[in-house]
């Protein structure tokens, strides 16, 4: 009897581990019949127009959700439910760093979300792969004329960007050019505390980051403080340095134009000046010599922490600042234009202004629900009906744009804004105002007449949108102060191949020759890139150059 | 009565061992042999849209492509450095401790040491990466301070690249030195001491006992040992399993762009291309090189601790 | 041993004895370290004070630690892991060894077995075609694609293999003979015959199970499903610290990024540390390789 219960119960162990992984791949394929025959069914006959769309998304380092909602159930979940019938599902998020990765494994086993966002190589590569939608009609039909409106305001460059053999195969994400140019930010109490002005060239720029450094700007008796701020990956997000490369005449990661033909900016001879200059600020120890470990967020809090004087950055980047501000009430920071060498003007480098695309999955069969999300996120964050307090910044701060699975913005409206705002300011006359432009009015005044409600963030639009913000300055660049990225194309082949070995190659020696590196690697650097499709790539461009 | 056939016979007693067996052989066959089929796409141009079975065929070009990667070479150079740096000390060191363990007379404090070195061989490198990022720090960490305090310059132990791979190489061997002084203290005891007592009639003292005695015994666990880690020598120390190496998992977690001119080896190249950047089969093109690398050193490793050790896995 | 001590050896046994405990020390005081920035106030650390005993004495880390809805989620995803992980090791360990342990002539497939578990420890698919496999299967995102993929631990299996076979063919034939079964065998006299090797076995099953992350990280579709580890690796290498968000906004004076990562890192080696001791006296039994002949 015992006998027989223990042979029984290994037999039984054996067929429930067999039934098991029998269950499990069972269980897949039925599960993604049920999936094909739920798409299928909502493609030909589902009258509700309750639509079930699965997507992808990173999470932005600075997201916060109010008390109970989610990623899954939030005000853009609810509003896309109510207004479209979109019952959004996310089959995965991951943290921003890992978005990447995350995507491209999941790419391999062919399971693409219905929407979901890359950049400009991964749509390359699902296009040829034959993975996307085809979105030319989809969006000719279903785009309201203001979503036309704003999709074209660049003259349908963007829209250009995404277009493959005559076919829209992606929804840029439309955003504006010269809003992702650099300006310097300065903090003006550190200036002040040392007697100094503000720099009118890059050699004062240099004396200014030393001077941040060794003259203890904050008092403390301690030497605690780095005068130039600087990310990990070099460029882009907070504290990036394409400012000051372009003090140098140095276009890193865009295309220039030489002799009537088009070059790449990272291999041009000015880069080494830019690389020399902050090679000697990282010896005498203006930068934080574990740079190379923090990302822009880290970055941030160290900014927070009164540790950085002096950052090149966006416009927006004061906004990750609000809590320091509330916390430390007497940093302040002002925006300026970036300085060129001795007498000269810099210009300031706007790179193209999509490097994100939205695309849908060609297996989703409500393809519309992409351009229906579009047309309600623009019409609720910046058309005639926007609420922007509710749906792109609550009062707080806090970013509610960045809920939507689907964001773009007209690309002109920040700069508009602030023109509009600081005119409204002077003439105390609202009325011509819209919506979101009059919430940045009202957190101003409210700022200056010293209210405690939500003072930081209101902080945050005076820094932005007021007479001297960082807008100011974007807009003073319009002036003739700019310099525009000469390529705007769709990835070419070369790049989808080689981009990924040209820019480790590139983020590499570029770091090590500012640690101190030997100088001569540059040229080492541009060699190679030549040779690893470098030269190629210059090809394809110039090729799509002449036949524009 | 008729006499059982006694092959049916034999098969009937083998059949129980057979379904012990099988629930485990499916998961491995599953979940180790299943992938295996893909790394036909190192020779494809895969796109994941057509599969296995539709992606066009390149033959080698992955692999020269792979060999045209700038500083591939230094890449080797790198992994060949680190790893073989690791199995060196990793056999000294804990040869020598081992050797000094056993001279102690007090168990209780031998058996106390052995306790405390054991334990960071249990630690994942996701704590340790914790861990080693804090302490090693050059600005707040507490070997740079108690640098400073001695009057040296702060070294950034992980972000130089001229340090990185030493770096790699000695936080390993303080990971993994007590696990090494466990097997050969193991195989201390095992020594006859009968041997020490003749020696001592010789007139040999305590540190010729373990020049002529002690060393010599030990001799073929520090060869085998060192043979079985020949096998990951391209993995930068450490086992292999799906998920990569010991290798990959500390370098991974630790290291940044600059130092990857000395601190990227295949497995951290592999990844980077492979899921960083969707070059699935150029990555797969190099782990498949490196696999068979791994396999002949390793089968090598065998051969030569069957040779000379007599050990056998089977 | 000898208790008359020469001189000499008496001196060397003095300086073996520092030169171990230094040794020790060396190990232990990294971790001392890291637990005593945890339990310092982020100021007391950053202006340097901390060193091996924590200044300004506060449990805020833990708290803020563990106000952190992610962290416990992760956490008790790690011990559903090793719940569940460990005992399906461990049966498939003592499974896949007995047959494995006969010799060739009882059990003529032994070979081909023992090679066909062995070749997977050197090749590998590699790890798009092992997520492919598993996606197929339906287990992305499942909490079984934690489990089922690392069911069956190669290296353990070859330990216990090595160990089964050194134990006395007299006792089983005894069994077989009055009509045992080989199940029997295996439970009846193997198993407890082996408690070591199997405690030793278990450890290293308990740690790999509570140490893996990487498969969280690419298996998972949520960083809410991510184990300890995965989200750990998160925090600690990518550095995706959120701290200074309002609704801590209480802790911004004790707690920095620094001690929370501290206090993370040290809670995350707290089960290890439990285990540890309980296991320790079998250490000597796992680590001989099981196959060292003499």
């Amino acid at each position: 009897m015992k006998k027989a219960n223990k042979s029984l119960a290994f037999i039984v162990a054996l067929l429930l581990l067999c039934s098991m992984l029998a269950a499990c791949s069972g269980g897949a394929s039925s599960a993604s019949s049920a999936a094909s025959q739920n798409s299928a069914g909502g493609g030909s006959t589902e009258p509700t127009g309750a639509v079930t769309i699965n997507a992808a998304r990173p999470i932005p380092d600075d997201l916060s959700f109010p008390d109970g909602d989610t990623m899954e159930e939030n005000i853009w979940t609810r509003l896309y439910e109510s207004e479209l019938g979109i019952q959004l599902n996310y089959i995965w998020t991951t943290p921003v760093a890992q978005y990447d990765q995350k995507l491209n494994i999941s790419i391999t086993s062919g399971d693409l979300p219905d929407i979901f966002q890359v950049n400009a190589t991964q749509l390359k590569q699902l296009v040829d792969d034959g993975q996307l939608a085809d979105l030319t009609d989809v969006f000719s039909n279903t785009a309201t004329a203001y979503t036309q409106d704003v999709m074209n305001s660049d003259g349908g460059n963007a829209l250009l960007s995404a277009t493959f053999d005559g076919k829209l195969m992606a929804i840029p994400k439309m955003g504006s050019g010269i809003g992702n140019s650099n300006v310097l930010w300065i903090r003006t109490d550190w200036l002040e505390a040392l007697g100094m002005d503000a720099p009118k060239n890059m050699e004062e720029l240099l004396d200014l980051a030393r001077a941040f450094t060794n003259n203890d700007p904050d008092g403390n008796g301690q030497k605690d403080t780095y005068g130039l701020a600087l990310n990990k990956d070099l460029w882009g997000m907070f504290a990036s340095v394409e400012g000051l490369f372009n003090g140098f005449g140095a276009y890193p990661n865009m295309w220039v134009e030489k002799d009537g033909s088009l070059e790449s900016g990272n291999i041009q001879p000015e880069m080494k000046n830019a690389l020399q200059a902050l090679q000697n600020l990282y010896k005498e120890g203006c930068i934080d010599p574990e740079f190379g470990v923090k990302d822009g967020f880290k970055v941030s809090e160290d900014v927070s922490q009164n540790k950085l004087g002096i950052m090149y950055g966006f416009f927006w980047n004061m906004g990750w600042l609000t809590d320091a501000k509330t916390a430390n009430p007497d940093m302040e920071w002002k925006a300026y234009s970036i300085v060129g060498e001795g007498s000269d003007a810099a210009l300031v480098q706007v790179p193209f202004a999509v490097d994100t695309y939205f695309v849908v999955s060609a297996a989703c069969a409500h393809p519309e629900a992409a351009v229906q999300m579009l047309n309600l996120q623009l019409e609720k964050t910046y058309g005639e009906s926007a609420e922007p307090d509710k749906y792109n910044v609550d009062t707080t701060g806090n970013p509610i744009f960045e809920y939507p699975l689907i964001y773009c913005e007209p690309p002109m409206k920040n700069l508009d804004a602030q023109v509009a705002v600081t005119a409204a300011l002077d003439s105390g006359d609202t009325t011509a105002l819209n919506a979101e432009q009059m919430g940045y009015y009202e957190q101003i005044v409210s700022y200056r007449e010293g209210n405690e409600e939500n003072w930081a963030a209101c902080w945050g639009a005076e820094m932005m949108y007021g007479p001297e913000g960082s807008l100011a300055v974007l807009n003073e660049y319009m002036n003739g102060k700019a310099y525009n990225n000469r390529y705007f194309g769709p990835s070419t082949t070369t790049m989808t191949q080689a981009d990924a070995v040209l820019n480790q190659s590139q983020l590499q020696v570029f770091t090590e020759i500012i640690m101190g590196g030997d100088i001569a690697k540059f040229d080492q650097y541009v060699t190679d890139w030549k040779s690893l499709g470098g030269d190629t790539i210059t090809e394809e461009v110039n090729q799509w150059n002449s036949e524009r | 009565m008729k006499k059982k056939n006694p092959l049916a016979a034999k098969r009937m007693k083998t059949l129980p061992l057979h379904l012990m067996i099988l629930p485990g052989a499916i998961l491995v066959f599953v979940f180790s042999y299943l992938p295996m089929f893909g790394l036909v796409m190192a020779f494809q141009n895969f796109s994941p849209a057509k599969g296995f079975f539709g992606s066009d065929f390149v033959g080698l070009a992955n692999f020269r492509y792979a060999f045209k990667i700038p500083g591939f070479w230094q890449i080797v150079y790198n992994t060949l450095l680190i790893s073989i740096l690791k199995i060196i000390l990793n056999i000294v060191v804990p040869v020598i401790v081992a050797l000094l363990l056993n001279e102690l007379i007090s168990t209780k404090f031998k058996r106390t040491v052995q306790t405390v070195i054991y334990f960071p061989h249990f630690l994942s490198w996701i704590i340790l990466a914790g861990l080693f990022i804090d302490i090693l720090s050059p600005s707040e960490g507490i070997v740079n301070t108690i640098i400073r305090f001695f009057g040296g310059n702060p070294i950034y132990f992980l972000g130089d690249k001229n340090w990185f791979p030493y770096s790699m190489v000695f936080t390993d061997v303080w990971k993994e030195f007590g696990y090494g002084t466990i097997v050969y203290l193991a195989a201390l005891t095992s020594i006859n001491p009968t041997l020490y007592e003749a020696a001592e009639i010789d007139g040999a003292g305590r540190f010729k006992q373990t020049l002529h005695v002690t060393l010599p015994a030990l001799a073929p666990t520090i060869l085998l040992m060192g043979m079985l880690s020949l096998g990951g020598i391209l993995n930068a120390g450490g086992t292999v399993s799906a998920s990569g190496s010991s290798g990959f998992e500390q370098i991974y977690n630790l290291y940044s762009p600059q130092v990857y001119e000395t601190g990227d080896i295949l497995e951290t190249l592999v990844f980077r291309l492979g899921l960083g950047n969707g070059q699935y089969s150029v990555a797969t093109a190099i782990g498949l090189i490196k696999s068979a690398i791994s396999c002949g050193l390793m089968t090598f490793g065998y051969w030569l601790a069957k040779k000379t050790a007599n050990y056998e896995i089977l | 041993m000898n208790k008359n001590l020469t001189r000499p050896r008496k001196v060397f046994q003095v300086i073996n004895v520092i030169i171990l405990a230094i040794l020790a020390l060396l190990c232990l005081l990294p971790l001392l370290n890291l637990l005593a920035i945890s339990l310092s106030s982020s100021s007391a650390v950053t202006t340097g004070q901390v060193s091996f005993w924590p200044v300004d004495f506060t449990l805020d880390s833990y708290k803020f630690v563990l106000e952190k809805p992610e962290f416990y989620r992760a956490f008790g995803i790690s011990v559903a892991k090793v719940f569940v992980g460990v005992p399906l090791n461990m049966l498939m360990s003592i499974m896949i060894a007995y047959p494995l342990s006969r010799t060739k002539a009882e059990f003529r497939a032994r070979n081909a077995y023992m090679w066909f578990f062995l070749i997977t420890m050197v090749f590998s698919g590699g790890l798009v075609p092992w997520y492919i496999v598993i996606s197929k299967l339906g287990l992305i995102d499942s909490f079984w694609a934690l489990i089922l993929p690392v069911a069956v631990p190669v290296y353990n299996v070859v330990i216990l293999t090595n160990f089964f076979k050194g134990i006395p063919k007299e006792i089983e034939e005894a069994a077989l003979i009055d009509g045992a079964t080989y199940w029997q065998v295996v439970w009846r006299i193997f198993v407890p015959l082996s408690k070591a090797a199997l405690a030793s076995i278990m450890l290293f099953a308990i740690v790999n199970h509570w140490n893996s992350w990487f498969e969280g990280l690419i298996l998972m579709n949520r960083p809410e499903n991510y184990p300890l580890q995965s989200y750990l690796q998160t925090v600690v290498v990518n550095r995706d610290v959120r701290l200074m968000t309002s609704q801590n906004a209480a802790f911004i004076t004790t707690v920095s990024e620094r001690t929370s990562r501290a206090a993370q890192v040290f809670t995350a080696t707290l089960p290890v540390l439990v285990v540890y001791p309980f296991l320790q006296k079998y250490f000597t039994t796992g680590v001989v390789l099981g196959g060292v002949k003499e």
